[in-house]
């Protein structure tokens, strides 16, 4: 099994329809990853009939709001459903935005869900890192590649899966690719 | 370009579209600017060309328009992506 479930196709204007960016890349037994995390996804992953304790790794194409909204109440939703780790990776300022809007924000509220029960790994365990394109890495037999795409004035990569020798690359946002 | 150059499944940025003349002039000079970090359509289903894609699923659009594109010259599948559509790779 190797597909992709759009989870939103819409742009930053909410509608009913089309939700903020975001998609679901499912490989194999278990290999998977989301790619942006915008408003509505929490939904949009329950609505697919996914369960959102199982989502532990997110690649996140930039920073612009209609593709992270989502982030916090994902790491939030998640947690609650019992994930106990999860790695994300983006472009430069990745770290910085999970530093600004998890950490700082909410560790007050973590500790004080961990002292009534939930688990501290599902907040505390999660590996947040900026790479470059070029990057690669192979994750549950699927050949991870971050690329260029054009995007100014923030720094963005598109995301390629490559898996039993096909592929899928999702652009996040680009103009036309040169 | 190389990047996607013959990948199965491209999933891209068509936000790009041309405003209409009904719009208010500050919402077509916003619409108008997006070309210059989106995508259009069109350029969507040229680059799949180019680029020999064997299907390109077009993402980000605004709200109320529907992409139009001329697929003559592309002999892969052009799918307009919706909300909650699975695409199989394998």
């Amino acid at each position: 099994m190797f597909q992709i479930t759009l989870l939103g196709t819409g742009s930053p204007s909410p509608n009913l329809t089309r939700h903020h960016p975001a998609a679901l890349v499912e490989w194999g037994v278990g290999g998977h990853m989301l790619v942006d995390a915008g408003d509505g996804v929490v939904g949009q992953l329950l609505a697919a009939g996914k369960s959102l304790g199982a989502i532990e790794n997110i690649a996140l194409t930039h920073m612009h709001w209609d593709h992270i909204l989502g982030y916090p109440a994902l790491v939030w939703g998640g947690w609650s459903a019992g994930r106990n780790r999860m790695d994300v990776t983006g472009p430069v300022g990745t770290g910085d935005m999970h530093h600004q809007l998890v950490e700082n924000y909410y560790r007050e509220q973590a500790e004080w869900a961990i002292d009534l029960g939930f688990s501290r790994p599902g907040f505390d365990a999660i590996a947040v890192r900026d790479v470059p394109v070029g990057w690669s890495e192979m994750l549950d037999g699927c050949l991870l590649e971050a690329g260029p795409v054009h995007h100014p004035p923030m720094d963005a990569l598109a995301f390629k899966f490559t898996y039993q020798g096909h592929n899928l690359v999702v652009t996040g946002d680009t103009g036309a690719l040169r | 370009m190389q990047f996607v150059q013959d990948v199965d499944v491209l999933v891209i940025d068509a936000c790009a579209v041309t405003p209409g003349d009904d719009l208010a002039p500050a919402r077509r000079k916003i619409i108008q600017r997006l070309h210059e970090f989106h995508a259009s359509p069109q350029d969507c289903v040229d680059i799949a060309a180019a680029a020999n894609v064997g299907k390109v699923v077009l993402t980000h659009h605004l709200p109320g328009v529907m992409p139009e594109v001329d697929a003559s010259a592309y002999s892969g599948e052009v799918i307009i992506g919706n909300d909650l559509d699975v695409i199989d790779v394998i």
